[in-house]
This record gives C-alpha cells, sequence and structure tokens, in this order.
C-alpha cells in the first residue's frame, strides 16, 4: 500500500488543503500503520522542537576567523586556514560545493545527494584531463601567470609540453595534490602539469572553481604539490 | 538605533575586501551551523570540526557567489554538505566496526545514557533518539524542526521537490517518535521501518 506521507505532514502541520481532508481520513480509517505513524509523528515533531540551542566551542570563531582570514588575507590562507582544521583525517573525498564542472558530482547539489562511491572519491579527478610534462621552474609569479592565462582563455592553457602522460599518471598526480591541500582542491580539473617549482618537482593542478548554489565557476585555481604530496604553493585568479 | 547589516551587505563587503564582514557572518551564523551539525551528526566534535569546515569553505567560495541563490540557503547547503563528508569520513572507517547494511547509516551516539525516571523525555534522550532516524530523514528533519526552515527553502538547499520534503520530514518525525517510544519501553510501531510500510 502507498502511504500518502507528504498529505500526513500536511495534516500534522494543520496545513492540508480541505478537498484532501475527507481522501487522508479515509485512509487513515483504514491504515493502522498511518495512525501509529501520526501518533509518532507528532511526537516526534514536538520532540525535535524541544531540542535546545547548544552554544558552539569558545573558540570556533578563532578557528575559522584567527588566523587572519577574510578576503584582505593573503591566499596562503587558502591551505593554512585548512591545515590548522581539527579534522585530521586526510579525506581525498571532501566534496565541497562548487559548480566548477559539468558532472553531477562536482557540484553542490551533487555534493548533497552524491554517494560514498569511490568514484566520487577526487573532486574534478581528470576526466581526459593528461599529465602535460613541463621541462619549467616555476615560482610565484609564474604560477600567478599560469592561473591568469587559464582565467583568460577559460580552459586549459598550454605551456609548452614536452610530453604528456596516461591517465593513470592523472589520477596519481590529482591525488597528490587533493592529499597534500587536504581535500580542497575542488571544481573541474583543467589542467594537470609536472614541471618543477622552486627548483622542486612538483605537480601543478589548474581547477576551475566555482561557488556553489548552481552558479558557474568563476575562479580558477592553481594547486601545487611536490611529488612527496606536499603542499609548495597555491595562486588564484577570476575566471 | 541602527538596523544590522544583512547577509546580502555583508557579502558586498566581504567581496569589497573586508574580512571583518566574514566575522560578522560568522558570528551570526555560528550557533545555528554548529547547532546544524550537532543534531544531525550527534557528536559535538564531529559538530564542531564539521562547522568549521563549513565556514572555511565559505571563506573560499565566498568571494565567487554571486547572490543568485539567498545566503543562508547556500550556507546551510554548505553545511550539508560538511555534514555529509564527516559521515563518509565516519563511514571509511571501517577496520574496527562492521560495516553497516545499506541506508543504515547512523551517528554512534555519543551521549551519556539516561538516568531520570521513566516517562520523562529529557533533551539527552531526544538527541540519542535524533540519531536512530536514517540519514536522509534525519537532514530534513533537523532543518525543519530544529533549524526551523521552510519546506520551500529546505527543498532549494537539498535541490530536490517540496513534496519530497515533506515525505521526509513525516518519515523522520515518524522514526523519532518511535525512537523514543523505544527509549521509553514502548513497543508501539517499535519495529517497523518507514520503508517496510512504503
Amino acid at each position: 500500500m502507498n502511504h500518502p506521507y507528504e498529505l500526513l505532514a500536511d495534516l500534522l502541520d494543520g496545513t492540508l488543503d480541505e478537498g484532501d481532508l475527507a481522501g487522508v481520513q479515509a485512509h487513515l480509517d483504514t491504515c493502522a500503520s498511518c495512525r501509529r505513524d501520526m501518533a509518532d509523528a507528532t511526537a516526534g515533531a514536538r520532540a525535535a522542537r524541544s531540542l535546545p540551542v547548544e552554544d558552539p566551542p569558545a573558540d570556533l570563531h578563532r578557528r575559522v576567523v584567527g588566523s587572519g582570514g577574510g578576503r584582505g588575507a593573503p591566499v596562503w590562507y587558502r591551505w593554512a586556514g585548512v591545515a590548522a582544521a581539527a579534522a585530521a583525517v586526510v579525506a581525498i573525498a571532501l566534496a565541497l560545493p562548487n559548480v566548477g564542472g559539468d558532472g553531477a558530482k562536482e557540484d553542490a547539489g551533487g555534493a548533497v545527494a552524491a554517494d560514498s562511491s569511490s568514484s566520487a572519491e577526487l573532486a574534478g579527478s581528470g576526466g581526459e584531463v593528461v599529465v602535460i610534462r613541463v621541462n619549467r621552474n616555476y615560482d610565484a609569479a609564474a604560477l600567478q601567470e599560469l592561473a591568469g592565462s587559464a582565467s583568460a582563455q577559460r580552459d586549459a592553457p598550454a605551456p609548452q609540453a614536452a610530453e604528456t602522460t596516461s591517465a593513470v599518471d592523472t589520477r596519481t598526480a590529482v591525488r597528490c595534490v587533493t592529499q597534500a591541500f587536504e581535500g580542497q582542491p575542488s571544481g573541474r580539473l583543467v589542467q594537470m602539469i609536472q614541471a618543477r617549482f622552486d627548483g622542486e618537482e612538483a605537480y601543478i593542478a589548474v581547477y576551475l572553481e566555482g561557488p556553489g548554489a548552481g552558479e558557474p565557476p568563476d575562479t580558477v585555481a592553481v594547486w601545487v604539490a611536490s611529488k612527496d604530496c606536499t603542499v609548495l604553493s597555491f595562486a588564484e585568479a577570476p575566471a | 538605533m541602527v538596523a544590522p547589516e544583512t547577509d546580502e551587505l555583508l557579502v558586498r563587503r566581504f567581496k569589497d575586501g573586508s574580512s571583518e564582514a566574514f566575522e560578522i557572518l560568522v558570528q551570526r551564523h555560528g550557533t545555528r551551523i554548529y547547532n546544524l551539525c550537532l543534531r544531525i551528526l550527534g557528536d559535538a566534535e564531529e559538530a564542531a570540526d564539521a562547522s568549521q569546515d563549513t565556514f572555511l569553505a565559505v571563506l573560499r567560495k565566498l568571494g565567487s557567489f554571486r547572490g543568485d541563490a539567498a545566503f543562508t540557503t547556500w550556507l546551510h547547503r554548505v553545511a550539508v554538505n560538511a555534514c555529509y563528508d564527516s559521515l563518509r569520513r565516519k563511514r571509511r572507517r571501517p577496520l574496527l566496526q562492521i560495516a553497516p547494511d545499506e541506508g543504515d547509516e547512523r551517528p554512534e551516539p555519543s551521549l551519556p545514557a539516561p538516568d531520570h525516571a521513566e516517562g520523562v523525555v529529557l533533551s539527552v534522550d531526544v538527541a540519542r533518539a535524533l540519531a536512530e532516524v536514517p540519514e536522509e530523514f534525519r537532514v530534513v528533519l533537523v532543518l525543519a524542526d530544529v533549524q526551523d526552515l521552510p519546506y520551500e527553502e529546505i527543498a532549494a538547499v537539498l535541490e530536490i521537490p517540496v513534496g519530497t520534503v515533506k515525505s521526509r520530514v513525516f518519515r523522520g518525525r515518524a522514526a523519532l517518535g518511535r525512537a523514543l517510544g523505544v527509549a521509553r519501553g514502548e513497543p508501539s510501531g517499535a519495529s517497523r521501518t518507514s520503508e517496510e510500510e512504503a
């Protein structure tokens, strides 16, 4: 038997249309399960509404803004803040809301509805993006230039590639960058570069990010991790 | 008396470079978001972490937030996602526990056992019973009856139809009522699940 839960919610809330009342009442007359549910739901609603408002930990505000956060903060805050986060588990799958991609798993609503399958593990984990090996030593200025370049093209910038590697390597590189930044990289991966940063072998991941809530990507984020998956640098530019 | 700045105005100020505006938003919504996470996760420490994750995500994304959705709707969505992430992380620590059945995704109660007279429903009992409510119903129930969000806004937060919100909130309430009945030793409908009856 189908149970009219939606209408029962209206009945409980006192918002049921008069036209539906007779039908719902007739169902209740014949359905013991729904009668019990109504009684339980009435008690459940009252109980849920009785829960007191608890004070958050005294240090929550400090944990979020005490490190000098805010838009005026330097870009290092984007990882420094998270590195200080109490969530110690390295959550490769932090599906923070973003609208960077076209796949459901990449937008905010998708994150709400996403299951925990392994396919959702890595934000923008590659698709057809391959690792491009570049014989270049990036520094902070070059990184910013890369972000700006991606921003201007709204897609993968095209450094002079020496060679490309397979998608398997892309996944390894994405995993490494994601691990270094504790799940922060999100959105659509548009470029993965293997090069040097300040002389050190590095993965440079370029993502298009959005704010969530169904809005389009509007930030280019460039995440740089060493090949042993530690944080090296970061840059961003408006998309 | 000067009216407080709206969220939208604070978002605009933040985009103009005011870190103070972000701090005001955290101050204004911190308790609400913490309580949302607390009632979904059932654990104070995890709720604090999820609240922190929420505001750090907001910090990262706010600069590019265009405001097509209301700020509070977006904020709740970010927070619910942070809670889902926390629940997923918990499920990924299966080595010392038996993997739960499909759909049996509930946080482990972390509250002390009640020591009060039978028949008196204390908030500690409600919090414990809430942890027994299946996740998909619990999230909606908390948004509706703890956060007091209108059904339309819950639908926007979760990107599901309003009818689905109503159905889930009813089933969540019923599950909570049943769980409290169990806590009080009442057999009525105690062993049933909404899924079995659907």
